[in-house]
């Protein structure tokens, strides 16, 4: 008898809940969790950027550094 | 031990492990999406749930090896330490703030409200807080000996409040559903929870928590990497500016 409730309920449930009602905040979940992982490639790739820059920075002045000690 | 990670070849494992992370990313995407059978109250917005626990998994192993780290910086005074718990606390950071974000747009259509200071809300809020403040006192102190020791007892302390989060939901009255273990009876929340229904839901579970933990390994190896570079272009700055004052 509990059973046959339950189903019944399940039943009532399925043509009362749609299951892609709330599809939007399912792909918003995921964009934002995306954001932040993104957020995070960038900031680590703009250290990288950074660090690169100084050692081109670095390396000319060193390579101009030599220049003038041969000259 | 700290010999052995200070030489550790990050190069040759670095690509093998972002590969390794953007392929399990992909695999666990199409499993949550495609395998994992539709939740029956909530629908397909639990499907945020699996990436929920896994980034909240993660962000909580993260303050651990920070904690293992800062224990182990205490010990024996090595720069490797310093650099493993900075880097730890940083994509701790991250994954808390996935976890809080994914879990509010979630309690949106659930509770019926974005936020709620509920005693897990509350505590993680907490949490992110006390894990921030740890970059604001390594930027506070100066001399970089002095620097890492108050870092390291920091670290040690903060990883209360990851403890605090795990437990609220279990011993206070929240909301927020218990997923692991039983919940005392004072804390029963309000939200009747009945677990993972399937064993498929329970399967995409163990993916997205070992697709995270890869996500986390890789970005701790790409970090590390990342901090030995810029190490070297400060000394070699040092080295520089040195040179041309002398």
């Amino acid at each position: 008898m509990t059973e046959l409730f339950s189903t019944a309920n399940l039943l009532m449930q399925a043509e009362l809940f749609d299951p892609n009602k709330f599809n939007n905040f399912l792909v918003l979940g995921y964009f934002v969790m995306w954001l932040i992982v993104m957020g995070y490639i960038f900031i680590l790739s703009n250290i990288q950027k950074n660090a690169r820059e100084d050692i081109n920075l670095m390396k000319q002045l060193l390579e101009e550094d030599e220049e003038t000690e041969i000259a | 031990m700290t010999a052995r990670l200070e030489r550790m070849n990050l190069d040759r494992i670095v690509p093998i492990l972002n590969i390794l992370a953007v392929t399990m990313i992909i695999i666990s995407l199409l499993v949550n999406f495609f395998y994992a059978p539709t939740e029956t109250t909530m629908g397909n917005v639990q499907r945020i749930f699996y990436f929920h626990v896994g980034a909240a998994w993660v962000a909580a192993v993260g303050f651990f090896v920070a904690l293992i780290s800062g224990i182990a910086y205490l010990r024996k005074p090595a720069n490797i330490w310093d650099t493993i718990a900075v880097a730890s606390v940083e994509i701790g950071l991250v994954f808390t703030s996935m976890t809080i974000v994914s879990g509010s747009v979630w309690g949106r259509p659930a509770w019926n409200t974005w936020w709620i200071w509920s005693p897990r809300l509350t505590s993680i809020t907490v949490l992110w807080l006390v894990y921030v403040a740890y970059f604001m006192l390594r930027g506070a102190v100066e001399d970089e000996d002095k620097r890492g020791r108050f870092a390291a007892v920091y670290v040690v302390a903060a990883f209360v409040t990851v403890i605090i989060t795990f437990f609220s939901i279990r011993l206070l009255r929240d909301i927020h559903p218990v997923l692991f273990g039983e919940a005392s009876e004072a804390a029963q929340g309000l939200q009747k929870f009945d677990g993972l229904a399937s064993t498929k839901m329970v399967i995409s579970l163990n993916i997205s928590v070992l697709t995270f933990t890869v996500l986390f390994l890789a970005w701790l190896a790409n970090r590390l990497r990342l901090q030995r570079l810029v190490d070297k272009v400060t000394d070699l700055k040092s080295q520089f500016m040195a040179r041309y004052q002398g």
